[in-house]
């Protein structure tokens, strides 16, 4: 997990990153500390399948609510819909 | 939320309903889907639901090489697809460590420029539109066409330009660039005025428009809105002048900041981002130096191993990219962040306890580009 933080008032740059478990990935979530981070890690959680603990809302955001598998990872395999290139 | 729902569905024991807005509706510009919670017309919640054009563009560039990939990101914000394809092109070569020649870097510059003005044309005219006023739109539309025009003629494509090479740009302008642009800029300095008398000062238009929409300074921040979004809100956040590319810090230009927080002042500063754009095409426009346009690169790039961060203005906000390299030809993985999915995050926030016709005002001065939600 890779956090990007930028503060345009003192102008720091901040790259915080946290080893998570591939077969089970749980991180606390930042959701409370800046709200932008709601809508990012949905994302991520359906994306990726990172478990975020303590989160507000944490669903499906983009994919439907049905959907099966995390399509982000490099082994998702989509037996329909891939494309080999 | 996928399955079949009712347009309008009351929930029971309460005097609230759900209403859905979208995913095909007018007023959202494109494919949205709002779920609004209200109480008679009074807003309680809204939740957002997206992916209606999400193509997975982030995964699909695992594939592509470092001069294909950058293309794909006109796909997202097509109103400021050049802007989208410098920031790409900035990332690799912050990669590959090359110089760009000052003369790609004019043009990009200037590109730049002119995709920010035609991209806030279109959004003056569709936001008084949604406010029921017809008239700028068209007006609007007439002003964008000149830019297009000088797209075309110079990369080719009006909407998708497609001009950004790694190293610099894809061929040399077209002889009649300098002479359209300059007439460009005549046309527009008067043309601006008329905007202001049309729409600025209109009564309705102010009154549907101030202190609709609050975004506080610090709710900005929290909500990482960038852009013109935060700018109203008196966040400091313009790229080009904390962390300057290409040739912004030779530039004489100021950064519009307002404090009223409200929907009027968002307005506000994308009017006075158009004449500072004027401005900085003025000064670039006669000191195009000859020379190259573009960098001796290898046919076939290789990033070195790292991870490479690059940050952009687009008409919008902030737009990064961040590449991770194994080393190969492509990317392993790329991330891009980008301005429309964190102003729209603050949607709910902002619209809480205002009425249902001040939704589509406040999204009007979001400026939603929906395919750079979704990319």
């Amino acid at each position: 997990m890779v956090y990007h933080m930028t503060s345009t008032h003192h102008r720091h740059n901040l790259v915080i990153k946290a080893n998570l478990d591939r077969t089970n990935p749980v991180i606390e979530t930042v959701a409370d500390v800046w709200r932008t981070a709601d809508f990012h890690e949905r994302e991520v959680y359906e994306m990726y399948g990172v478990q975020f603990t303590n989160h507000p809302d944490l669903r499906k955001l983009i994919l439907p609510d049905d959907w099966e598998g995390y399509p982000m990872r490099k082994d998702f395999e989509d037996p329909i819909n891939m494309i080999k290139l | 939320m996928y399955q079949e729902t009712e347009i309008i569905k009351a929930i029971p024991g309460t005097d609230e309903m759900v209403l859905n807005v979208g995913p095909q509706h007018p007023a959202t510009h494109g494919v949205l889907h709002l779920l609004i919670t209200i109480n008679g017309e009074t807003i309680q919640k809204i939740e957002p639901h997206l992916g209606y054009i999400h193509r997975s563009i982030e995964k699909m560039c695992e594939s592509l090489t470092y001069r294909q990939f950058i293309y794909s990101t006109s796909r997202m914000d097509y109103l400021s697809s050049h802007i989208n394809n410098h920031g790409c092109a900035l990332c690799v070569e912050k990669g590959l460590e090359v110089e760009i020649p000052p003369r790609a870097q004019y043009i990009r510059v200037l590109m730049d420029e002119l995709t920010r003005i035609a991209s806030h044309c279109l959004w003056w005219g569709a936001a008084a539109m949604d406010l029921g006023a017809l008239t700028p739109f068209f007006l609007s539309f007439r002003d964008r066409e000149m830019i297009t025009e000088i797209m075309e003629e110079t990369c080719g494509a009006r909407l998708t330009m497609n001009y950004i090479v790694p190293g610099g740009v894809m061929f040399d302008l077209h002889p009649d660039f300098q002479r359209k642009v300059k007439a460009f800029i005549t046309h527009f300095k008067t043309k601006i005025n008329e905007y202001d008398e049309l729409v600025t000062g209109n009564i309705i238009f102010q009154n549907r428009m101030k202190g609709i929409g609050i975004l506080s300074k610090k709710d900005a921040i929290s909500y990482g809105c960038s852009g013109p979004t935060a700018r109203a809100s008196g966040v400091s956040c313009d790229i080009r002048k904390l962390y300057p590319y290409e040739l912004y810090d030779q530039l004489q230009f100021d950064e519009i900041l307002h404090e009223d927080c409200d929907s009027f002042a968002r307005y506000l500063v994308r009017l006075q981002e158009l004449r500072q754009s004027m401005h900085i095409i003025e000064q670039l426009i006669d000191n195009i130096p000859e020379g190259d346009i573009q960098a001796k690169t290898k046919a076939v790039l290789k990033l070195p191993k790292g991870e490479f961060y690059s940050r952009v203005e687009t008409a919008r906000g902030e737009f990064g990219v961040y590449i991770v390299s194994e080393g190969g030809t492509t990317p392993y993985r790329i991330k891009f962040r980008s301005p429309g999915f964190s102003n729209l995050s603050a949607l709910d926030h902002m619209t809480r306890g205002h009425k249902i016709g001040d939704l589509v005002a406040i999204m009007g001065t979001l400026d939603l580009v929906i395919p750079d939600i979704d990319r």
